[in-house]
């Protein structure tokens, strides 16, 4: 099960997120993906909560604002 | 929805094995990921500033190393990807507004309909059910809550991001990961459910009340 498991399906979707994040970062097709995440899931939900911080970094890096480090 | 239906509550019993294969996919993500950032670095690199006239051509090579599956475009999974992306552009008007014109109905659908279709095909299911998954409702949530391994980003790993996100990349790796995991264990969300299926076979508490009864076969088989 595994093997198949890491075989098929893992590959593909773990480098699918990554593309679909750096499209997002550059307002490609992966923003509307992140942004359906943010607003399906509860703002307390993990998913969403991370959506959410996703989208506010990449609209201040369009606005050009300095993010801010905690 | 059976099927999501079914996985929701086979992840109460078997949320650990669920959270093991999400845990790992993250790090998958970080790995696969790491190098597409570099191929794309090194393709759009100088043009990182004007990085959205580069958007079509990334898109594709998105494509070709994320997704690669036959050119076939499934008008199914193109609705639901636009409905996913209309309700998105709604639900901006309560979150962080974006600036105008930062989201482009032109972009390559094609790309995100393959993507579903290429997922469901991998997957035993279908377009619909997948684009559920990956666009509503929290989906670490749903098969366990997984535990997301700390990963350690450097600059040089994030060449596919500007300068500002690589800072907040950087200064909030655990945001990032968990985004990568939400994201990637949508397909992986459907993925497990036939292997939960199997271990409910096979477990020694039997089969949970009210899901999958037992195959029977006729005594001539």
């Amino acid at each position: 099960m595994a093997s198949a498991f890491q075989a098929g399906v893992a590959p593909i979707a773990a480098g699918s997120a990554f593309a679909i994040l750096t499209s997002a970062a550059m307002g490609g097709y992966g923003l509307a993906i992140v942004q359906a995440i943010a607003v399906g899931s509860s703002v307390t939900g993990t998913c969403g909560t991370a959506a959410l911080a996703f989208l506010e970094a990449v609209k201040k890096d369009e606005q050009g604002d300095k993010p801010k480090t905690e | 929805m059976g099927l999501l239906e079914d996985a929701r509550r086979l992840a109460e019993t078997y949320g650990p094995e669920a959270a093991r294969h999400v845990a790992s996919a993250a790090d998958k993500a970080w790995t696969h990921g790491s190098a597409f950032g570099q191929e794309v670095a090194k393709r759009a690199g100088p043009a990182a500033a004007n990085a959205k006239t580069h958007l079509n051509k990334l898109s594709n090579e998105a494509g070709k190393h994320a997704a690669p599956i036959a050119s076939s475009a499934s008008k199914h999974a193109m609705e639901l990807a636009r409905a996913a992306y209309n309700s998105g552009k709604q639900g901006l008007q309560s979150l962080p507004q974006l600036p105008s014109g930062y989201i482009n109905e032109e972009y390559d659908w094609n790309f995100i309909a393959q993507f579903g279709e290429d997922m469901a095909k991998q997957l035993g299911t279908t377009a619909g059910d997948f684009w559920d998954k990956l666009s509503s409702g929290d989906i670490l949530h749903d098969i366990g809550q997984a535990a997301i391994p700390n990963i350690e980003f450097t600059k040089e790993d994030l060449s596919g991001f500007s300068e500002r996100l690589k800072v907040w990349i950087l200064a909030k790796p655990k945001q990032f990961s968990t985004l990568l995991a939400c994201i990637a264990s949508g397909p992986i969300a459907l993925a497990v459910t036939p292997a939960m299926l199997g271990l409910i076979r096979f477990t020694p508490i039997g089969i949970a009340p009210g899901t999958y009864q037992p195959l029977i076969l006729p005594p001539d088989c």
